[in-house]
């Protein structure tokens, strides 16, 4: 995030049965369908799903940044 | 991800799973043991993770979790009305298969919304000896065999009475601790409330429980009232 660039940040939650990676890698390519230049994806929070004694489901919220483009730059 | 409903009390935990394979098998462990005593966990967030270096040079992944359970009495239907509950915290051994029991487990169930919570507490008979520094004979001590033959056995009359009681509106939660009756009650208040306890023995002349005036113990320990199911003297092992 050098020079005089401004970035927009967002968070995500992707999920998976079988693990937190794959949740991660979820929400990654969920965001990567309409976001240009991904650059860092920060995990900022795991957690499960239980549902009858058993987990569930994996959950991973990842924080995205990706360089704001303004209406005159494109 | 999201905390709980409006006006609802909830209870915070934490548990630790291991796994020598990944997080994701540390997660289950964890899970798999809480839920064998707190029904109604939805979510548990991850708060703490590191690794351990076991004897052989493997890998242990060690996880810590945090979720919630509902503390308060208020439960809603599928429609969403809402009712009170009544926990009852059942404690029982050699007597936990009993008519008996079962009986006034029904007229509970049979009062009014109730939730139970069934302990079993099976100290290890010790078979193992050990001399102590000063001299004063050898002490009988519980070796790991033991302490494995104790859980078996309570394990499976937990398994026989969760079984036999498969019909009740809700599900009792079930689980056996290695230590006194009391002090395996304490560790059970820690994650759980209850309107009256339930402690089921042998006869009057057999019970170790009843000549440790046990259900007076639990009484004041916990300040809710404990009913005696005394069994009649038609078994003569001790509790």
């Amino acid at each position: 995030m050098n020079g005089n660039s401004v970035y927009n940040v967002v968070e995500l939650i992707g999920t998976s049965s079988q693990s937190w990676e794959h949740a991660a890698a979820t929400a990654i390519e969920e965001a990567s369908r309409t976001l240009r230049d991904l650059r860092v994806a920060e995990v900022i929070e795991q957690d499960v799903l239980i549902e009858d004694g058993r987990v569930s489901l994996f959950r991973t919220k990842v924080r995205l940044s990706f360089k704001h483009e303004s209406v005159l730059e494109g | 991800m999201s905390g709980p409903a409006h006006g609802q009390v909830h209870k915070v935990i934490r548990v630790v799973g291991t796994s020598s394979t990944s997080w994701e098998a540390a997660a289950r462990n964890a899970v798999d043991e809480a839920a064998r005593t707190i029904s109604e966990l939805r979510a548990a967030t991850v708060t703490r993770r590191d690794v351990a270096l076991g004897r052989d040079g493997t890998l242990l992944y060690r996880l810590e979790l945090e979720t919630t359970f509902q503390l308060d009495r208020s439960r809603q239907t599928a429609s969403g009305a809402s009712y009170q509950v009544r926990r009852y915290l059942i404690i029982a051994n050699q007597t936990l298969c009993s008519e008996r029991l079962r009986a006034e487990i029904a007229q509970r169930e049979a009062a009014g919304p109730a939730e139970f919570h069934i302990l079993v507490p099976q100290a290890p008979r010790p078979t193992g000896q050990m001399t102590n520094a000063l001299d004063m004979g050898p002490v009988a001590v519980a070796t790991d065999e033991d302490r494995a033959v104790a859980r078996q056995e309570a394990t499976e009359r937990l398994r026989m009475l969760r079984a036999e009681l498969a019909d009740l509106a809700t599900q009792p939660t079930g689980e056996v601790s290695l230590t006194d009756p009391l002090e395996a009650a304490r560790r059970t208040f820690e994650y759980g409330s209850f309107d009256e306890i339930l402690l089921s023995t042998l006869p009057a002349g057999f019970s170790r429980w009843l000549r440790l005036d046990l259900p007076s113990r639990l009484e004041r320990a916990f300040d809710v009232p404990v009913v005696a199911v005394v069994h009649d003297a038609d078994s003569a092992s001790v509790d």
